[in-house]
């Protein structure tokens, strides 16, 4: 070799080496932090938020994988995996919640391109975050220091979705510098909503925490800042509507809750730091707990309920006799000439297009390899929350493959023992994907942000103002006062005035079909909702299809019902 | 006299009539019972099982057996045997035809495996009916022993493999086909009953004497 060629060579590997060296040294640069939880605290079971910031993101980032290992070896063993855009937020950081089945293995993390190449990861470790229940999330400084088992976060932890708070048994807003910005009071909003639990302390603290979605939780109108003998500011205003005063000091409301939703609002009247010990003990004996609405009960029971396609027995029976009778008259009873044997040919000819036609005319006939029920309960009131379920049941002879469409990662309930099946599940952008083992049922649980596209207001006693913006008809609505139901006609999707007859007789309260899957669902809603207190819309509708996709053909049955708080004139 | 080369008549009609009863049965015992998913979950163990299919395979099995020892006992031999054994169990699957159709609500979107099962269930009804007749025919082995032996080479074709090669039986690749199977696992079905009916049918028309057709 000579030594030009030598020169060249040393040149051309340095120059390799060179780049492999800096690529890799671009690619050791993308780290980031992970946050599980809120503050670092997980309740295996639920939802949990989980927030990442970036040092050196390449410019090739997409996406974002959270893999989850869930079991053990008698129990056996499933892996998650959900697979979502990555999506920044102004502040530079990502934010996404997703389900957590179990502390005991880590957390797998990935960063992924678009293509689908690992860019970076990251293993969280669960253990030590594990808490066994719901607890009080406490937003700001306060004067005495909570329970034990409470969580302290400041305002910029506060997540900005509504479905991340569900390891909160309460949320307590003290004093904060900057407030509150307008994502997390909305996130807040429809967390209570939903069935969450707000104690806000407001008092000389008001003006820091003050926004339009706070005027709308408060239990209190048209607040105005006013000072005690002793010399604390405290709030005062108008109460609304189902507003209770629970403590007063000197005659003045001291703390007020009212409903918002199927949640709670607690109002403060004096700040975070004007209180003693005991009187934050006083205060945390009238704070309820935040309940979740939960459809996954009400889904099963409707997935039972959900009626199976078969041919007619008796048409097989008919078709059966029509076979043997011919065959004995045409040749078991006569000699034998070569027009039975034509006649043979024809009637059974016959008998074979009869049953092509009965397919033809009876296309519900033809059996299903899978069931599906989904359900969404949708709660409207000046913001929109959206809770679904999707029960599936496999009717088929062999493993099945199904796809749910979910606008957010689903939560599946696992059985005790993973032995009879595969219970993986794999979340790609809004579907999700799992396989069902012949006989086999699963349950996913989803929570959606959602925009309030139905809205009531109530005009005196004789008329509703429905405004709609639902790209279909709703067949079947009632209007609840107060536990008393009246019936409405089909919510056409426009604005619409409709008087109110009478009333239903006492204690009924019949949505759709007598028994049917609307009545069921709202009896679901109704154990988190307090349809019996106030002003309600519920209106609901159920349809059917059959689905036919990778050799599965699907029966599936929605059941949707909304749930709108009545504004009072 | 005999009176041979007719398809069926009132001294054979007996196996076809078994072929449509009981294909019959199955066909109303797959239908499942349940009206809602519920129902689904805890009966029809029958409505799981492709029992319809089931039924069909044995007893285009049985007819092959039944139409075979027809043919012997009639006389015929050679190519001219074999011609229209196979012009029977076409009229066998011709009977079959209005349950074959129905079945289709019950295995919807598996036209392809039905094709596959219904040139199989072809095939072994005439491997059943060539061993069937030379267990029969009058110049060799015709003996009560010959008649059970090819019962239980029935029962033992059908049954044995299920424990250890399952795709070997007519049941188990009754099963395979129905549920989807490579072309391999396909091929192998049809194998034994193709090499088997390769090797007896020559031998028939041996020793038929090579009658015209």
């Amino acid at each position: 070799m000579t030594r030009r060629r030598r020169r060249v060579l040393l040149a051309v590997s340095l120059a390799l080496a060179g780049l492999v060296g800096g690529y890799a040294a671009v690619r050791a640069a993308t780290t980031f932090e992970v946050v599980v939880g809120l503050g670092d605290h997980v309740v295996p079971g639920r939802l949990a938020p989980i927030r990442l910031t970036f040092t050196g993101l390449p410019g090739d980032a997409a996406r974002l994988r959270v893999l989850q290992d869930v079991g053990n070896a008698w129990r056996g063993e499933t892996t998650m995996s959900f697979e979502v855009p990555l999506v920044l937020s102004d502040a530079g950081d990502c934010e996404e919640v997703f389900p957590l089945y179990d502390v005991a293995f880590p957390l797998r993390i990935e960063l992924l391109s678009a293509n689908g190449r690992v860019l970076a990861q990251k293993e969280v470790e669960l253990r030590s975050k594990k808490e066994d229940e719901p607890f009080p999330v406490v937003v700001g400084a306060f004067s005495t220091p909570f329970a034990d088992q409470s969580v302290l976060l400041s305002p910029a932890e506060l997540p900005r979705d509504w479905s991340a708070y569900a390891a909160a048994e309460s949320v307590w807003i003290g004093r904060t510098r900057d407030g509150l910005d307008a994502d997390r009071w909305d996130a807040l909003a429809r967390w209570v909503l939903s069935g969450g639990t707000l104690v806000v302390f407001t008092g000389g603290d008001f003006f820091l925490l003050d926004a339009p979605r706070l005027r709308d939780l408060l239990p209190i109108a048209n607040p105005i800042l006013t000072e005690r003998e002793d010399g604390t500011r405290a709030l005062t205003g108008d109460l609304r509507g189902d507003a209770t005063v629970l403590l007063s000091k000197e005659g003045v409301p001291w703390l007020v809750a009212a409903r918002y939703g199927g949640g709670s609002v607690l109002f403060v009247s004096t700040d975070a730091f004007s209180l003693d010990r005991e009187e934050f003990a006083e205060i945390r004996g009238h704070v309820p707990p935040a309940r979740a609405l939960s459809l996954v009960e009400a889904t099963s029971d409707l997935l039972d309920r959900q009626p199976i396609d078969h041919p007619d027995a008796w048409v097989a029976v008919l078709l059966v006799g029509l076979a043997i009778i011919a065959l004995l008259s045409l040749v078991a009873r006569c000699e034998w000439r070569p027009s039975r044997g034509l006649a043979l040919l024809g009637v059974f000819g016959l008998l074979a297009l009869s049953s092509c036609l009965y397919m033809y005319a009876n296309p519900s006939r033809v059996v299903s390899d899978m069931y599906q029920t989904n359900t969404r309960v949708s709660v409207y009131g000046s913001l929109g929350v959206s809770v679904s379920c999707s029960a599936l049941f496999s009717s088929s002879r062999r493993p099945a493959e199904a796809e749910v469409r979910l606008d957010s990662a689903p939560f599946e309930l696992l059985p005790r023992s993973f032995e009879s099946g595969s219970y993986n599940l794999s979340y790609n952008e809004g579907t999700a994907r799992i396989e069902l083992a012949p006989g086999e049922r699963r349950l996913l649980a989803a929570q959606e942000t959602a925009p309030a596209r139905l809205q009531a207001r109530l005009n005196g006693d004789e008329e509703v103002r429905l405004t709609s913006r639902l790209p279909q008809r709703i067949p079947d609505a009632l209007l609840l006062i107060d536990g008393e139901a009246f019936l409405l006609p089909a919510i056409e999707p426009r604005e619409a005035t409709v008087y109110l007859g009478s009333p239903l007789p006492s204690g009924m309260i019949h949505l759709g079909a007598e028994g049917g899957p609307l009545e069921r669902l709202l009896a679901a809603g109704a154990r988190t909702l307090p349809l019996d207190r106030g002003a309600w819309l519920v209106a609901g509708e159920v349809t059917e299809m059959k689905r036919a996709g990778d050799g599965v053909r699907t029966k599936v049955r929605d059941v949707s019902l909304y749930v709108v708080e009545v504004v009072r004139d | 006299m005999t009176r041979s080369y007719v398809l069926i008549d009132r001294e054979s009609w007996r196996p076809s009539f078994n072929l449509v009863f009981f294909c019959g049965v199955a066909l109303v015992l797959s239908i499942p019972g349940a009206h809602v998913v519920r129902d689904l979950t805890s009966t029809s163990f029958l409505s799981r099982l492709p029992t319809f299919f089931y039924a069909y395979v044995l007893f285009m099995g049985l007819l092959g057996l039944g139409l075979g020892a027809t043919s012997a006992e009639r006389g015929e031999r050679g190519a001219r045997m074999l011609f229209w054994l196979a012009l029977r169990v076409l009229l066998g699957q011709l009977l079959c035809l209005p349950y074959l159709v129905f079945s289709r609500a019950l295995f919807p979107g598996r036209e392809g495996a039905f094709v596959l099962i219904f040139l199989f269930a072809t095939l072994v009804s005439l491997l059943c009916g060539v061993l069937s007749w030379l267990v029969e025919q009058p110049l060799r082995w015709r003996s009560s022993t010959g008649f059970v032996a090819k019962y239980v080479f029935f029962l033992g074709y059908n049954a044995i493999p299920l424990a250890g090669i399952p795709l070997f039986s007519p049941l188990g690749a009754v099963r395979f086909l129905l549920e989807g199977v490579t072309p391999l696992q396909a091929l192998l079905a049809f194998a034994v009953p193709a090499a088997l009916l390769a090797v007896l049918s020559p031998l028939a028309v041996r020793l038929g004497g090579g009658a015209r057709v």
